[in-house]
């Protein structure tokens, strides 16, 4: 499931305070995103801000789930709800918000602490990020030495992040992949996920192409084709479709690879070994 | 020579001008097996859509105007006595056809619309003691005028669920009414004759039940019918009962359906997502308010399938 590849760069919690703060639930979880219904609010427009957690496994109530802080939005109101979702839970929380001020807000991502119910180690479980573009005079950056700051902020957690991946890859390579039941579906693939994340589709293309290669199953499909969808900037829940319409995804090669990785991740597996052959070679094209 | 859905697509194409996703739903009406619900203002070519598609197929057509005074033995046949044989013969109704156009089906009473049941759903008729087998294929095309009201009755929510999709025809674009006014204005169209056999449509019927649906896929369109049974707070008060499990076959069978329609043999996650909403949006019973405060019963129906995300 590309959302559970997605899901949760989970810091095992060394650090203090996690494990022996209150009790920790014990969760499985599949996928905890954090999207926005505009990527684009304009200015004094209610929007709403949306975290969604799936869960492998029935809760009756997901609690713990820390928003981050929202910079310059207003927070107009907030809903949980916890749902059945087939034979796991769905959590989504939405915020509905305001932003009073025109320019770029990046929010980090939430997170949640738990014990992973896959290895029984507290962990600390992170949504991804969201930037938003408020129409509208720029407020933040206008003032230099806001904007260093905020620079200065987002560096720090880009760095964070790159470090987190990195430890997560060595911590992959020395790991041999155990096999897990398709319904827990822990990705061995989230560090390709992290690294492309943190890139544009090209450096996100050449992590595919060498994942792919090595590793020529349906998750390793999926797994490839979700790290493209975030070098593109997709969200949570969109489809191809709406993939290929964003602006960064007009590159007629790359719009090949989206989708002979598409049909890489869903087809039958009698088709998917001609199938990751098409998308290796369309990646081979996209980066020449 | 086999014919591909898309010859018939591209049939329909030639006779009707826009009105692609009608067009589209007819094709993958005939692949899935399934019945259609057109609902729109007058004059919007539904009934030349139908009449397009029982030509192109090279089937037989019939055309039934559903009014107040319309009874079931007008629909699917009656037993008379015959004086010279002294003896009761089965004439069989408009019912048997390989596409059938009800036409206004909303203007017919409660009991000749459950006439059409056990026709659309078990594909046979039982006149008198006889069970008579419809033809091979069979298709209900439905039409409904949503904006006269008057003399006209609901469809029962179970004669709605029989029909696998409904299409709600809007006007055309500018540019489309001014090729309709070139194409139809001079003379009369004949629709595209014998584009596919019946036994083409046969075959495309079994090549779309062998298209690979993914497990996560599955997993999306139970989630999704779910998501009409349990709608968000703030569309609890609008939905009164949500989608029976006959959506859940029927947007995997219509997804099946597309994904054969673009010579696929996989199902993505766009197959899903685009056949949802024609699928769901007769299926769930709205609450008095989605009228009385005016809300578009699509735009729940969309805000449901967007809260689920597609794999």
């Amino acid at each position: 499931m590309r959302a559970s590849i997605v899901a949760a760069v989970a810091l095992t919690a060394a650090l203090p305070g996690i494990a022996a703060a209150d009790p920790l639930p014990r969760l499985n979880v599949a996928s905890f995103t954090f999207s926005a219904d505009t990527r684009t609010p304009a200015q004094e427009q209610p929007f709403h801000l949306v975290i969604e957690v799936r869960l492998n496994g029935r809760v009756t109530d997901l609690e713990g789930v820390v928003l981050p802080q929202l910079g310059t939005l207003e927070i107009l109101g907030d809903e949980k709800h916890t749902l059945a979702a087939g034979a796991g839970t769905a959590y989504r929380e939405t915020i509905a918000v305001v932003a009073h001020r025109g320019g770029d807000i990046r929010i980090p991502p939430a997170y949640l602490d738990a014990i992973d119910a896959r290895d029984g180690k507290p962990k600390r479980f992170l949504s991804n990020g969201l930037t938003l573009h408020v129409a509208g005079p720029a407020s933040v950056l206008a003032s230099p030495r806001a904007g260093a700051r905020l620079l200065s902020i987002v560096g720090f957690l880009a760095g964070a992040l790159v470090i987190v991946g990195l430890a997560f890859a060595a911590f992959g390579m020395r790991r041999p992949a155990a096999p897990v039941p398709a319904s827990e579906a822990p990705p061995p693939e989230e560090p390709v996920v992290a690294l492309a994340r943190s890139d544009g589709p090209s450096a996100a293309a050449a992590i595919a192409r060498e994942h792919l290669a090595r590793d020529r199953s349906r998750e390793g499909a999926l797994a490839a084709r979700t790290a493209l969808w975030r070098a593109v900037g997709a969200n949570d829940g969109e489809t191809l479709a709406d993939v290929v319409r964003r602006p960064a995804a007009h590159d007629p090669a790359l719009r090949a690879v989206l989708r002979a990785l598409e049909r890489a991740a869903f087809t039958d597996d009698l088709d998917r070994p001609a199938a990751i052959d098409d998308a290796l070679r369309a990646l081979d094209g996209y980066r020449a | 020579m086999n014919s591909a859905p898309r010859d018939l697509l591209a049939a329909l194409g030639r006779t009707i001008v826009g009105q692609h996703e009608t067009l589209e739903a007819l094709v993958l009406a005939a692949i899935a097996d399934g019945h259609v619900l057109l609902e729109g203002p007058p004059g919007l070519a539904k009934t030349l859509a139908c009449r397009a598609l029982a030509a192109a197929l090279d089937g037989d057509f019939k055309r039934v105007q559903f009014t107040p005074d319309l009874l079931p033995s007008d629909v699917v046949g009656t037993r008379i006595f015959d004086q010279s044989e002294t003896a009761f013969s089965t004439v069989l109704g408009p019912v048997f056809t390989n596409v059938l156009l009800a036409d206004e089906i909303n203007r017919a009473p409660a009991k000749v619309q459950s006439a059409l049941l056990e026709a659309m759903q078990e594909r046979q008729v039982t006149i008198g003691p006889q069970t008579h087998p419809l033809p091979d294929p069979f298709v209900v095309l439905a039409t409904m005028n949503p904006l006269d009201a008057d003399g006209t009755y609901a469809l029962p929510l179970a004669q709605m669920d029989r029909f696998l999709m409904k299409i709600v025809l809007d006007y055309p674009t500018r540019e489309e009414e001014r090729r309709i006014l070139e194409r139809f204005g001079a003379e009369d169209v004949e629709p595209v004759r014998g584009v596919a056999r019946l036994e083409d449509v046969r075959a495309w019927r079994a090549g779309a039940r062998d298209v690979h649906a993914d497990e996560q896929l599955k997993d999306y369109v139970v989630d999704l019918v779910a998501a009409t049974r349990r709608p968000s707070p703030d569309a609890s008060g609008y939905v009164e009962r949500g989608a029976s499990p006959r959506a859940t076959l029927a947007i995997l069978r219509l997804a099946r359906a597309k994904a054969y329609l673009e010579s696929r043999t996989f199902v993505l996650p766009d197959d899903v997502r685009t056949v949802a909403l024609p699928v769901l949006r007769h299926r769930i019973a709205f609450s008095y308010r989605v009228q009385a405060e005016g809300i578009d019963p699509d735009a729940l129906v969309r805000a449901c399938i967007a809260s689920v995300p597609a794999p």
